[in-house]
């Protein structure tokens, strides 16, 4: 218990360290990784190349396990190695307050439940090991969201992959198929750091490794490169861009003339499928639903009007919702992530959008692509979430102190009670009838 | 109990500290609403079935205003008798209002205020207002602020109200915009700058001091101007010392920015919550119709405070039924969304009805199809018309299957079809009949003159399209030349993009006839004046740009920035440039033959230029023409010519550099291009030489002068005039020439030189900073 | 009679009301009942009557101006016959019942001082057993009404032919008290409903809030001197928070998020409070034990109308069958029964606040619907805890008929 004083950033540590007799195993592993990871970043720091190889092992180890828990161990450590001085913002705050409280017993409870929250990085964070420059540029632009949403993040991660293998030479006395994996996953532990990772993520890194591994060690290096390249972009093409198409056509017979189409937010998939929809000569109109933090359904309302001639388009926030329901026909969201329980986790809110629409019978379609679909149960949001960044709370909103926190998750699931159908490239299934479908689970590929 | 009672009527009648007065100008100054307008005032006329004047009212009301004036001149009596009529004149309103009946001789907004003055309705700070506002903004917040303002500086006259809205927006009038400088802090008003769609205004001119003297300016060209203004008692009385202010805007506000006199400042109120907008023109009347739909203007809705007092019911996708049970919509009838419909209205099967407003009283024949237009009471439509983005005025006929294009007015009474079909933009209104108009106003009179007029030249041809029993005359779609030297705003080019019918702007379409096959696209027009003013909006959203932008400018700049508008100006009204300069002249001729001093001279010409609002340049051009012709030609020349030379510019040389602002190379553009063409070209190197001796032009500007291409007469076509330019020209090379050999030391030349290439990078980079398009020697072509 | 200076002075003052809570310039249940308090009392000194139902009919009068003054008022009459044609309809909802309210518990008060200064003389209605006087026993209002009830041992002839107005004269100062009385009970409807906060909030519980309810603000405030909690707030978006009753309607100002001047005022007075967005009411709901809302209106059939957002938490809160505890006033209470759910409450505010004006060419192109009210129906709420005890949504029927007369449901 001695380390933390000797290395790593001083604040973050020093903060959580009283708290530890009172912390959980779980935290208490947490904490310790943290440390491990810490130490390794000085390690590199003082620039041994050996520092690299303990960090991605301890890296690899994870990188194993199951995509969202990784991510979930993931985000701390990054946290405690981003630069102490801008990350600490709600997380941080929500952190170290549970710290200083925990004397005084009752608040921290309070505190406590969110302190696993996913938390906010800034593009500050600093990058250990030898990073490629592409995968730099996207952790970036991954914080800032600028780029932003299941699907887009992933075809950026492996495009970004995708450069990364082509300038990657196989050290001596080292197969590619063995040594790739391993010089990739700082790179992924980099990107997971910069925002936890997304299913879609983890599903596409899995279906890489399976690759990776696989691939013929008598191949020249150049050619095994390119299989990769190649495998990666079939990825891309199948399980996302023909996958979208597919689901569009689906989709779209389902709006009729005269309906009343809501959606919540911006999936890009829904914006896809309703102007498709339009560009058929659909009549019907929009109800786009939005809410803070990211405010998204904006720029999907830009998209639509931009029509010619516009998509009729009514624009409420959420609390408004039980005032229109009443007229809407079908809703249609987009998914984060699709679990095996068939509760779906998508942008917050979505939740209740489907809940009331349940309640006033309408359906409720779920426009997602198979490769979304992550194996684990979800029953509510709160074991796993994640909080939007502080930019995104406004300036005229309170600023958080030891009394009050500003918390603003991103996800929420969705109960499959609450859903009528997942409209996935297979077809139209039911929620919960997910998991017995074998390309789902990257059991077949196309 | 008394003591608890009287303490309740203190808290109910709480806050109320002085009375707050308003101004409300209730008559238009234009046209714009012609026909319309002919039997009935503009501020009576109803946008979502309540007169304008109520919903002014009701704004004031909401504001907490307790007096009003309304100063209404055409129609005043209808004005006044309606006033009475209203539930406004009953105890209980709250407020007084008392309308005050001007002259007809008002012809504009600065008469009234003169009247205003003249009759001293006001005893404090005032909010002026125009008779066609709609506004929920909370005025008295900003008469606070004013009131604030004044404490510290007395010389705060004035605050305007204005509303961000984004650089396109559809309340905000294209053919009619304005671009505020604003500073950052104190948000005073530093510069005005109107912006009109025809001519297309390519740049606004900011004035050199402005940058200096403040850190942080916005630029913004995202603003309503609502119009909605707190004023001073002074701001009267300043009309009354400056007669000749016409409109409040682009004479008075305007006036009062560029004067070196009156030491005034105007402040900004930028309304961050609230909506207020003008109905200025039939445009701006559709979109502050649908903008009251919408509920912009809430609590201003109809289902909540309806000016008129009506009650209507809201129902989802704001449509908007009379309540009292008394409208019939037939069973197949279709409503669609931001749409009102007037109470005992009769709306029959399959009609279609879109965004649109019906008054009181309609009935609208089966099969009918109403998409964005406005129908005011009592009107009739036959079965199976289509009446599109048109205002249909009280008690109109139209018959059925007749077809109303985009952007018709309907004047009341009109009786058109069957089988009518109107053209785009086709102005109708009644035929009189004799003894039909009750009250013989002068201004009535020569409407009807004009009627008379148009109601000799109707072609049949016409009248077959207006159906058989039809009674209405069709006004002339083209403009009769002498709108042409209308001044600015009202010239006829521009009136056409404050027309209802066209399409909103779209981002896709920077200006929005694009769009529409208007005939309005036969306007040349370039998106270059849009670009330049939309740069300049995004300039103003971080003022460290806007700095950036700003603070480096070239001291030269400045000045031919100003020219620069004056292109804009001069292409606008040429009627008070002549007019202007015949009061130099005059003024001029006065200060030479009385022998005033150069000072007093300097002041009668700042006045007049604030006046009749004209750029700098102008006055320099008057000044110097008027100096040379002032120059008697000796026979033989020689000595004593050179003598009389002398004596003149000695005696007057100085005024050139007084009239505020010093160009000297412009100085001695302005002589050249006027001795090309005056008799006087012999004199021109004595008069250099003259002007030169008196150090009014340095060696610096002579060779700067000449460096200019237009300056040989570059863009002149041949000709006597250029023959001029060009003879002028070698006269100042020689000139210079002996000024170089007279230095002994020859490196002055070469640094000469180097001033020129400096002079021209300056330009260069003026320009990238600026976006200014036309380059200085357009400028100076222009002048002449 | 209208012509008598008097009548004019109070047609003046009920003009100025009526038409300041057109223009929204009186906002919020509260600050409403106490102006039309105020009217109220002043119609009444000035009011000249010999007999009691000519009092009556003027201050009915006077309601019915003031609730008719707010067109949306008109919902009172709406929902019993409204006739529906074809394009479909939907009661429209009320800016402000509380008006109506106030005008109802003055004329109950007045008979009821009525029946008291005359008893013997006309028989005084059965003193009928019910909760809220159960409730309520031993409050201070009860103990001064006894007293007065001594004090206004007057005999009392009503229609006096040589004295017309003695009748008046006698009743007027029992009448201003009683009004007094109702305007006391306004001015301490927080601390009373507050009173036993501590009972209803445990240490250690996670309180979810909508929007700021001055009354919420109160009773968490309350609780937070015995209990340690914490508060999670929905900042309800846009909601509006109204002026408090000083200064007048005037400087109404619309807050985008109501929550975030709740979770200031919280925390500053030490609670620990997380301000979270409305899109995660769902997704905390699975920790929240129970969700505590301010009404707008509580209705007669044990529903309400709340700051638009309360439907979506009472909604989440069933399906993780969490508590919903209504905070209100008993000025609140509203004889109304909402026959038709379909479009909330409809009172729509201005777009403003959800789609900023500046946005150009979306302003064009959007609709933009922004209402102020949901309709919570009495299936979602567990409990209300008015200044007249707590309640089941089931018995606020009883509660109506208790506090107000029927023959005054319709003003």
């Amino acid at each position: 218990m001695s380390e933390p004083s000797k290395d790593g950033p001083p604040t973050p540590l020093s903060s959580s360290q009283p708290s530890q007799k009172s912390m959980t195993k779980a935290e208490r592993r947490e904490l310790q990784e943290r440390q491990r990871a810490a130490k390794a970043a000085q390690k590199q720091q003082q620039g041994q190349g050996q520092g690299q190889a303990s960090s991605s092992a301890s890296s690899r180890s994870k990188a194993q396990g199951a995509p969202q828990k990784k991510s979930e161990s993931g985000r701390p450590r990054a946290s405690s190695s981003a630069a102490p001085t801008s990350s600490r913002d709600v997380g941080g705050a929500a952190r170290d307050g549970s710290g200083g409280i925990d004397s005084e017993g009752p608040k921290t409870r309070g505190l406590r439940i969110f302190s696993h929250f996913g938390l906010p990085k800034t593009s500050g964070h600093q990058v250990k090991g030898d990073i490629h420059p592409a995968i730099i540029r996207l952790g970036l632009q991954f914080s800032e969201f600028k780029i932003c949403g299941a699907n887009a993040r992933c075809i950026a991660m492996l495009t970004a992959f995708k450069t990364v293998i082509q300038d990657y030479t196989t050290p001596a006395h080292n197969t590619l198929s063995r040594h790739l994996m391993t010089y990739l996953s700082p790179q992924i532990s980099h990107l997971v750091a910069a925002r936890p990772m997304s299913v879609t993520m983890g599903n596409a890194i899995r279906q890489l490794k399976l690759e990776i591994s696989g691939s013929d060690i008598d191949l020249p290096e150049q050619d095994a490169k390119d299989a990769l390249c190649h495998i990666i972009d079939n990825y891309i093409r199948d399980r996302i861009i023909i996958a979208d198409e597919v689901i569009e056509d689906l989709a779209v017979k389902k709006i009729k003339d005269g309906d009343v189409v809501m959606t919540y937010a911006r999936s890009s998939l829904v914006e896809k499928i309703l102007i498709r929809a339009h560009a058929l000569n659909k009549r019907f109109s929009v109800i786009v639903l939005d809410s803070r933090p990211l405010l998204e359904g904006k720029t999907l309302l830009r998209t639509l009007t931009s029509t010619t001639p516009p998509i009729s388009c009514t624009y409420a926030l959420l609390p408004a919702l039980p005032s229109l329901i009443k007229e809407v026909s079908v809703v249609l969201v987009g998914a984060h992530s699709l679990h095996t329980n068939g509760s779906v986790y998508s942008r917050a809110g979505t939740a209740m959008v489907a809940m009331l629409a349940k309640e006033h019978s309408v359906p409720v379609m779920v426009c997602c692509e198979t490769y979304k679909f992550s194996e684990s149960i979800m029953l509510d949001a709160f074991g796993k979430n994640e909080l939007a960044p502080l930019k995104f709370s406004p300036p005229e909103a309170p600023k958080p102190h030891s009394n009050l926190e500003v918390l603003d998750p991103l996800y929420d699931s969705t109960p499959p009670t609450c859903i009528t159908a997942v409209v996935t490239e297979v077809g139209l299934i039911p929620p919960t009838s997910i998991s017995s479908i074998p390309l789902a689970l990257g059991k077949t590929s196309l | 109990m008394a003591p608890k009672s009287s303490a309740g009527k203190e808290k109910l009648l709480g806050d109320e500290d002085e009375v707050l007065q308003a101004v409300i100008l209730a008559d238009s100054f234009n046209k714009r609403f012609r026909p319309l307008t002919t039997r009935k005032p503009r501020c009576l006329l109803p946008i979502c079935n309540a007169p304008l004047l109520d919903w002014t009212f009701e704004s004031l009301a909401l504001a907490g205003v307790q007096e009003i004036f309304v100063i209404c001149r055409s129609h005043a009596e209808q004005v006044k008798s309606t006033i009475a009529e209203s539930r406004w004149s009953k105890p209980g309103s709250g407020i007084k209002i008392m309308p005050i009946m001007t002259a007809k001789e008002t012809f504009s907004p600065g008469d009234a205020m003169r009247d205003i003055y003249t009759r001293g309705l006001v005893t404090g700070d005032f909010v002026l207002v125009m008779g066609d506002l709609v506004s929920n903004v909370k005025i008295n917040e900003v008469v606070k602020a004013h009131k604030e303002r004044r404490k510290t500086n007395k010389d705060a006259i004035m605050t305007m109200v204005v509303k961000e809205s984004g650089s396109r927006h559809r309340t905000r009038p294209t053919g009619n915009s304005s671009v505020f400088v604003i500073d950052s802090e104190t948000s005073e008003c530093l510069h005005y700058e109107p912006v009109m769609g025809y001519p297309p205004t390519k740049v606004a001119g900011i004035p050199r001091e402005i940058l200096a003297e403040h850190p942080e300016v916005e630029i913004r060209n995202d603003l309503i101007d609502c119009s909605i203004d707190i004023c001073s008692v002074e701001v009267p009385s300043l009309f009354q010392d400056n007669f000749d202010y016409l409109d409040i805007r682009r004479d008075f506000v305007h006036g009062v920015l560029t004067s070196d006199l009156l030491m005034k400042n105007i402040y900004c109120y930028v309304a961050k919550e609230g909506y207020a907008a003008r109905v200025q023109d039939t445009k701006s009347y559709q979109s502050i119709s649908k903008d009251i739909l919408s509920r912009w203007t809430f609590p201003l809705v109809p289902d909540n405070n309806h000016p008129a007092g009506d009650v209507y019911e809201h129902r989802r996708g704001n449509k908007y039924i009379a309540k009292d049970g008394s409208v019939v919509l037939a069973r197949t009838s279709r409503i669609g969304n931001n749409c009102l419909i007037g109470p005992s209205t009769q709306v029959s099967e399959d009609v279609q009805i879109t965004s649109s407003v019906i008054g009181r009283n309609c009935v609208i024949g089966s099969g009918s199809i109403i998409d964005n237009s406005y129908i005011f009471d009592g009107t009739i439509i036959g079965a199976g018309c289509v009446v599109e983005h048109s205002i249909v005025g009280a008690g109109v006929e139209i018959r059925e299957n007749s077809r109303v294009g985009k952007g018709c007015l309907v004047g009341d009474g009109v009786v058109i079809g069957p089988e009518a079909v109107l053209e785009r933009f086709e102005k109708l209104s009644k035929k009189r009949e004799t003894g039909d108009d009750g009250e013989q106003e002068d201004e009535e009179e020569d409407v009807d003159s004009e009627e008379e007029e148009i109601e000799a030249n109707q072609e049949d041809s016409i009248k077959a399209q207006l159906g058989s029993d039809c009674n209405a005359i069709v006004w002339p779609r083209e403009a009769p030349d002498e709108d042409e030297d209308e001044e600015g705003v009202e010239n006829y080019k521009n009136q056409r993009f404050l027309r209802l019918g066209l399409a909103f702007s779209t981002p896709s379409t920077s200006f929005f006839f694009c769009a529409t096959g208007d005939d309005a696209s036969d306007l040349e027009f370039t998106d270059e004046g849009s670009l330049s003013s939309d740069e300049d909006s995004d300039s103003s959203d971080e003022d460290s740009d806007s700095d950036a932008n700003f603070t480096t400018l070239p001291t030269s700049s400045a000045t031919s920035l100003t020219l620069e508008n004056s292109t804009i100006v001069a292409a606008s009204d040429a009627v008070a440039e002549s007019e202007f300069r015949a009061e130099v002249e005059q003024s001029l001729e006065r200060a030479f033959a009385e022998g005033h001093s150069v000072d007093n001279a300097a002041v009668e010409l700042k006045t007049l230029r604030m006046a009749s609002n004209v750029p700098l340049s102008r006055v320099r051009e008057s000044v110097v023409s008027a100096i040379v012709e002032k120059i008697q030609i000796v026979e033989g020349g020689g000595v004593p010519q050179r003598q009389e030379i002398a004596k003149v510019i000695n005696r007057w040389g100085p005024l050139i550099d007084k009239i505020g602002g010093v160009d000297a190379v412009e100085t001695v553009s302005i002589l050249q291009t006027h001795c090309a063409t005056s008799e006087r070209l012999p004199l021109f190197a004595q008069i250099l030489v003259a002007l030169y001796q008196a150090d009014i032009v340095e060696e610096v500007d002579m060779r700067r002068w000449h460096a200019l291409p237009s300056s040989k007469g570059a863009g002149e076509e041949p000709g006597p005039r250029r023959d001029g330019m060009k003879k002028c020209w070698d006269v100042g090379a020689a000139l210079l020439e002996q000024l170089s050999q007279q230095e002994s030391d020859s490196d002055e030349d070469s640094e000469g030189d180097d001033d020129d290439g400096d002079d021209d990078e300056e330009e260069e980079d003026e320009e990238e900073e600026l976006r200014r398009g036309p380059r200085r020697i357009e400028q100076l072509s222009i002048i002449k | 009679m209208a012509s008598d200076p008097q009548m004019l002075a109070n047609q003046r003052i009920v003009e100025d009301l009526a038409s300041r809570l057109r223009r929204r310039q009186v906002v919020g249940s509260r600050q409403a009942a106490l102006e039309t308090l105020l009217v109220l009392r002043q119609v009444v000194s000035r009011a000249r009557f010999s007999n009691v139902d000519q009092l009556v009919d003027v201050i009915r009068s006077v309601g019915r101006r003031l609730v008719d003054a707010q067109p949306k008022g008109r919902a009172h009459s709406f929902l019993y016959e409204y006739a529906d044609f074809n394009h479909g309809s939907f009661i429209t909802g009320t800016s402000e019942h509380s008006v109506g309210n106030t005008v109802r518990k003055v004329l109950h008060h007045i008979r009821e001082e009525y029946h008291t200064a005359t008893e013997g003389s006309t028989p005084a209605p059965a003193p009928t057993f019910s909760i809220a006087k159960f409730v309520s026993q031993g409050q201070p209002r009860k103990q001064q009404t006894v007293q007065k009830n001594d004090a206004a041992k007057v005999p009392l002839k009503e229609n006096d032919p040589d004295d017309p107005d003695s009748f008046a004269r006698t009743l007027k100062p029992v009448l201003m008290e009683a009004i007094q009385d109702v305007f006391d009970e306004l001015e301490t409807v927080y601390d009373n409903i507050s009173k036993n906060a501590k009972d209803h909030i445990h240490s250690d519980e996670i309180i979810l809030t909508l929007g700021k309810s001055k009354t919420v603000e109160s009773f968490l405030k309350a609780a937070a001197h015995h209990r340690n909690y914490t508060v999670i707030v929905a900042e309800t978006a846009p909601s509006f928070v109204f002026s408090s009753f000083h200064d007048h309607g005037l400087t109404r100002h619309f807050t985008r998020y109501g929550g975030r001047e709740m979770a200031k005022s919280l925390s500053s007075a030490g609670i620990s409070t997380f301000l979270v967005p409305d899109s995660s009411i769902y997704a905390l709901m699975s920790r929240v034990n129970k969700v505590i809302l301010g009404a707008h209106a509580i209705l007669a059939n044990g529903g309400m109308f709340a700051t638009s957002g309360a439907l979506l938490a009472a909604t989440a809160a069933r399906a993780y069958s969490t508590p919903v505890v209504v905070c209100a006033g008993q000025f609140k209470l509203t004889p109304l029964w909402n026959l038709y759910h379909e479009y909330g409450a409809l009172d729509f505010g201005d777009p403003s606040s959800v789609l900023g004006f500046e946005e150009g060419d979306l302003v064009d192109k959007v609709d933009v619907v922004n209402p102020y009210y949901d309709y919570v129906q009495p299936e979602l709420l567990d409990a209300f805890i008015t200044n007249y005890g707590d309640h089941p949504p089931s018995s606020i029927y009883r509660l109506l008929k208790e506090t107000y007369d029927d023959e005054d449901n319709e003003l």
